[in-house]
């Protein structure tokens, strides 16, 4: 098992909250795993130079995902402009899930099925409240060939117990208190064993490593008694608990302090298993690799999930038939003017030139403020303030959109500004996503 | 001069207000025997040959699909063609205009428009305020009245610096003309101040910037110029009829500093009825926020591109003004039945002609009055009318 990453993308919320003295990566009340999703696909896409017509896979894990059933893999696919005939799969119930589907895609690839495959870990994770875990989600591309290769992934050792993660009690009322005294000691057992394997194939264990899904205190513990006290192994934790997402971010740390030629080493724990990964980094990986930003802002307050009932029920074939115009703004141009409208599907015939000749023309996401308004008489089940922007695009273009992240005071004619995917409702299980606009960042 | 292929000869509405009893029927009949007894000479109801219906809110209030057989069944001419005309808050001029234009295609010698609409049929969250819920699911996401009206008020205090005063001074003017108006929804003078200090709705508009939600009807007759004098001593004629339509989503309109249908609606208005904005000696117009009647100025040639902030200030919008606007108290006083809204303006300036407005009375000099509405759903549609005093 020898995986051949070409390049990855990350991202996480803006919003964080704190716990414990450190702080927790929270998703905005309109974003979940689906948004997350597109945002490190984007990143990976954009970092890798890649065509999205160019890949033939895409795997998908999701933790706190919003959605049981449905097209979730159509959306993330249709958002990224992927082709309409690519192979999709989704893991779900497992904070492993994302290891899951890193090794089912290289089977995939290794036999000759498909040649290049972008995998998603997307953690939507827990709440505003600052419940575990943090929501983050990573993208990592995968090719058959070797020749772009960045690192190498291996699988070492694994091993799963029926041991449930959290032993805790609820206490009601979103509040509950966790005992890890069996969590540390039967994970102790378990990651020693799985190092254990890894301490007979080398002679010098790793200079660097991620542990994630761990508790802190225990790795220590693990080090010692695979390494001896005097081990070399630089290690650190996966600090916020990125849930499906924690094991692809450990991957991405690594990417991100090791040189060419260094090992790597990123033990995973979940769901009552631990598996050892080593990653092996080659020459340019430097820009072949996107992080999350490291901005940061304190949840606002109102930030309450609101499911307004639409004027189209989510499930109908309206969303069918808008979804490139309305996920990825595929607007139309005219061949015999020039004139881009949007959306296309609502203006069938040119009202500059009367043609009716159209070409595809993806509209940018970036620009500023012309104007907009602040409106705190909403429609019931709608946020009880929305800020409404038009925008001048960067090529010209306009758009319109609510705005969210953003306080009233830090919108005015001139502020950049960026349009990011977003859920607007959810109707019955049927989820809707549109485009909404954030601070330019 | 002008078109003058129509004339009016009576016009009548009920009061204007939250009128929770009185159905949208009896509303209805009490606009149309209001108009009816306006006739001067008198008017027997089976000599109206047809019927337009102004209604706008119909499927928004629980009438499901309203149609002109409403009307007819209202008013007790049941058996009379009828159509309902449905076009945004333009609805009642729209109605006005096809009436006009019925009569003026020779068809009809005389005919009637009738405008109604119920606005507290639902109550206030689920009103106006749902048409959040029509249109596009994701561009007219959360939208209401408000925030089709004010993103161009925002641009346009951006791009000539109109302030919030100024736009204050146009609820001051509207609500001191409706004191002498008794069918105005509300009689209450305001001051800058009490604009300014009132919760903010949407910016920029405070909550007396905006209209109120009212129910009302509104009935004028319109004839053949030619047998006017049967009717009337004092006929009063259409010299210009005109609607135009825009760019309907805010990302796809070329002018946010006004309204690009009212600007051509009133281009061809005025070389209908073969005059200029300065001909005018009164109008009525769409001040459903504050900062639209501003636009408005502009766009129908009151004052140069960006001066509309300054017109108001100096006074020259006031029944005493240079061109008095909204003597009637406006949508932001007298209420917006959308339905009737823009018959009742009509229903003013015919009785501003006829020197018929006591108190709120404007100087006739030249004999001509301007209506106009503006709005739709994402404001795609103008309609702008000029009357005349002569032929």
């Amino acid at each position: 098992m020898n995986v051949n990453l070409v390049a990855a993308g990350a991202y996480w919320p803006l919003s964080v909250v704190s716990r414990k003295g450190s702080s927790l990566r929270v998703c905005n009340h309109d974003e979940d795993a689906i948004t997350l999703s597109v945002e490190a696909g984007m990143a990976a896409l954009g970092v890798s130079g890649t065509p999205p017509e160019k890949l033939d896979g895409l795997y998908l894990a999701l933790g706190g995902s919003p959605l049981a059933e449905g097209p979730m893999e159509q959306i993330v696919s249709t958002s990224l402009g992927l082709r309409k005939t690519i192979a999709t799969a989704s893991f779900f119930g497992s904070e492993l899930a994302s290891l899951a589907a890193l090794f089912s895609a290289e089977d995939a690839l290794k036999s000759g099925r498909l040649s290049k495959v972008l995998v998603i870990a997307s953690e939507g994770g827990g709440s505003p409240r600052g419940e575990l875990p943090g929501s983050a989600a990573v993208a990592l591309m995968l090719s058959r060939d070797g020749d772009e290769t960045i690192a190498t992934i291996e699988l070492v050792q694994r091993k799963g117990e029926v041991a449930f993660h959290r032993w805790r009690e609820n206490l009601g009322e979103a509040s509950s208190v966790s005992d890890n005294r069996f969590l540390k000691q039967y994970y102790v057992e378990q990651a020693t064993q799985v190092l254990g394997v890894l301490r007979k194939d080398m002679q010098e264990p790793p200079l660097y490593g991620m542990f994630t899904g761990a508790p802190g205190a225990a790795v220590q513990e693990v080090l010692k008694n695979v390494f001896g006290k005097t081990t070399s192994l630089h290690h650190s934790v996966d600090p916020g608990d990125f849930g499906v997402a924690g094991p692809f971010l450990g991957l991405l740390t690594g990417l991100g302090i090791v040189q060419s030629g260094q090992l790597f080493l990123v033990v995973s724990h979940g769901s009552g298993q631990t598996v050892a990964m080593s990653l092996l980094a080659e020459k340019g990986k430097d820009n072949r690799v996107k992080l999350p930003a490291k901005e940061a802002r304190a949840v606002p307050g109102g930030g309450e999930v609101q499911n307004p009932k639409l004027s189209l029920p989510a499930m109908s074939p309206f969303f069918w038939r808008g979804a490139e115009e309305l996920l990825r703004l595929d607007a139309h141009r005219c061949v015999k003017c020039g004139l881009v409208v949007f959306p296309p599907s609502l203006r069938p015939i040119c009202r500059r030139c009367h043609s009716s000749d159209w070409e595809t023309y993806r509209l940018p996401r970036k620009g500023r403020v012309y104007t907009y308004c602040v409106n705190n008489y909403t429609p019931v089940g709608f946020p009880k303030q929305v800020i409404h922007i038009l925008a001048d695009l960067e090529d010209g273009t306009r758009y319109w959109a609510p705005a969210s992240e953003m306080r009233p005071e830090e919108v005015t004619i001139g502020t950049p500004v960026q349009l990011v995917l977003r859920r607007f409702t959810q109707d019955e299980g049927a989820l809707v996503y549109g485009m909404k606009f954030v601070n330019a960042r | 001069m002008g078109w003058n292929r129509v004339a009016i000869v009576g016009a009548g509405m009920t009061r204007f207000g939250e009128l929770f009893d009185l159905s949208l029927e009896q509303l209805t009949a009490i606009a149309f025997q209001n108009a009816l007894k306006d006739v001067d000479k008198g008017l027997a109801p089976d000599r109206l040959e047809a019927l337009w219906f102004g209604n706008c809110m119909g499927s928004l209030s629980g009438n499901e699909i309203p149609s002109g057989a409403m009307l007819a069944n209202a008013i007790g001419l049941v058996g009379k063609p009828a159509s309902r005309v449905e076009n945004g808050c333009p609805t009642g001029s729209d109605t006005f205009r096809h009436a006009c234009l019925a009569v003026a295609s020779g068809v009809y010698d005389v005919v009637a428009a009738v405008g109604v609409e119920k606005m507290t049929e639902k109550n206030n969250t689920r009103s106006l305020l749902e048409s959040g819920r029509v249109g596009h699911p994701l561009l007219s996401y959360g939208t209401t009245a408000t925030t089709l009206f004010a993103p161009q008020v925002r641009r346009h205090m951006e791009e000539f610096g109109t302030t919030k005063e100024q736009l204050a001074m146009v609820v001051v003017k509207n609500r001191h003309n409706a004191m002498f108006n008794p069918n105005s929804h509300w009689h209450k003078e305001v001051s800058v101040e009490d604009v300014l200090n009132s919760p903010m709705v949407c910016t920029p508009f405070n909550l007396l910037d905006c209209c109120p939600q009212t129910d009302g009807a509104a009935c004028v007759i319109v004839c053949r110029p030619e047998i006017a004098h049967e009717f009337t001593d004092e006929p009063i004629y259409v010299a210009g009829v005109a609607t135009a339509t825009e760019p309907l989503y805010m990302h796809e309109k070329e002018l946010m500093t006004g309204y690009a249908c009212t600007t051509v609606a009133a281009k061809q208005a005025y070389k209908m009825a073969g005059i200029g904005p300065d001909d005018i000696d009164v109008a009525e117009c769409h001040d459903c926020f504050s900062g639209v009647e501003i636009m408005n100025y502009e766009d129908l040639g009151f004052c140069d591109k960006g001066r509309g902030g300054p017109l108001v200030q100096a006074g020259e919008t006031a029944i005493q003004g240079r061109i008095p606007v909204n003597p009637s108290g406006g949508l932001i006083s007298k209420g917006h039945p959308v339905g009737a809204t823009g018959i009742a303006q009509v229903l003013e300036l015919y009785n501003q002609l006829r020197g018929r407005t006591g108190e709120r009375q404007v100087r006739i000099r030249k004999g001509y009055a301007l209506q106009h509405n503006v709005g739709g759903f994402c404001i795609g549609v103008s309609v702008v009318s000029i009357l005349g005093r002569s032929l």
